[in-house]
């Protein structure tokens, strides 16, 4: 199942993504230096702290390494049917994580993918999923419940579900995108707070909590997309709030993570380019 | 645009070991693991890097 010996530790450069100049890298960083010169839109994304970029899988990352081995892990994934996160399920069960679930709103696509998972997973893998909207906290305590007493105490949680809203103006006065707005904060900040508890109450002893986030929440004004306030204003605040758990919780590793400018179905019905992925777009 | 399997893939590597020393941080996934790993004791060494906080201020925690 698993190869190691050959796997190349240094990672091949894809060709869509040639290696940019070391210059280049510095001047995303110092750029509040007056004299530092602007690079044109092409050299700005994605901002980078190395010189190598990627957009598509490579040695490094393959679960199949097996110093990226998830046996004996139970991982949870939010949004888990859909797009990234059900592609973040099947990596990890290459990777030999000895349980999975998945939770979120749709049950066909939950079906689909646990499907997908199980055709890849080792035949020792429970894979596990439950119809839950994080918006509601008693569902969301429930989920988190039913797949810890099928898989066991939780280790990883990867909060992956979210709402990308339709774009509108951020002074937008209109009630239908007004309701929007504050759909996204149910869903990104509200939600995480559900799933969030849920899981250090069902958690193992050294849980850790993947957020996944959006790039936008830290870059500059000028990177910003018109349209996306209410987008980026509840991921902003989601990554608050993962810091404010990670004070609490000394023993609750918190990592936050931009996953890459992905076209998956929720950008695509959005008209929006530049995406995260979650499962909430399925019936909005 | 990025291929799916770049954020699925490295969320297992950012669940593993290897990646320990990122707890606390707020990372790309379009970012060289290879490079990052080069610069793990620089990056251990400075709280501040790769989290979210005003520039230009002189306190560190």
């Amino acid at each position: 199942m698993y190869f190691h010996p050959s796997t190349p530790l240094l990672p091949i450069d894809d060709q869509s993504t040639p290696r940019v100049s070391n210059h280049l890298s510095s001047v995303w960083h110092c750029q509040n230096k007056s004299t530092t010169p602007i690079p044109n839109m092409a050299t700005r994304f994605p901002p980078r702290f190395t010189s190598l970029l990627h957009h598509t899988s490579y040695p490094t990352i393959s679960p199949l390494r097996l110093a990226l081995s998830a046996s004996g892990k139970t991982i949870v994934i939010s949004g888990g049917g859909t797009g990234i996160g059900s592609s973040i399920a099947t990596s990890f069960a290459r990777a030999g994580a000895s349980n999975i679930g998945i939770f979120g709103r749709n049950e066909t696509s939950l079906v689909t993918s646990a499907a997908a998972v199980r055709t890849v997973a080792l035949e020792s893998t429970k894979v596990a999923y439950t119809v839950a909207d994080q918006v509601d906290a008693v569902a969301t305590n429930a989920a988190f419940e039913t797949l810890a007493k099928e898989l066991g105490p939780i280790d990883v949680f990867i909060a992956n579900a979210a709402y990308l809203p339709t774009p509108a103006p951020a002074a937008t006065q209109d009630p239908a995108a007004q309701a929007d707005f504050w759909r996204a904060f149910e869903v990104n900040v509200k939600g995480l707070q559900h799933a969030c508890s849920a899981f250090l109450a069902n958690a193992g002893e050294r849980p850790m909590l993947i957020n996944v986030s959006a790039g936008f929440v830290h870059l500059p004004t000028a990177a910003q997309v018109p349209g996306l306030g209410a987008y980026v204003a509840s991921k902003a605040a989601a990554d608050r709030y993962v810091q404010a758990l990670a004070k609490e919780r000394e023993e609750l590793h918190v990592v936050s993570v931009h996953p890459g400018r992905v076209q998956t179905e929720m950008a695509a019905r959005r008209g929006v380019k530049a995406p995260d992925d979650g499962e909430y777009a399925d019936k909005m | 645009m990025s291929a799916v399997s770049l954020p699925a893939d490295f969320m297992v590597w950012l669940a593993s070991a290897e990646a320990a020393f990122l707890k606390g941080r707020y990372v790309w996934t379009n970012w060289d693991v290879g490079e990052i790993l080069a610069r793990k004791e620089e990056i251990s060494a400075n709280p501040n890097l790769l989290t979210m906080m005003l520039q230009g201020l002189t306190t560190e925690w």
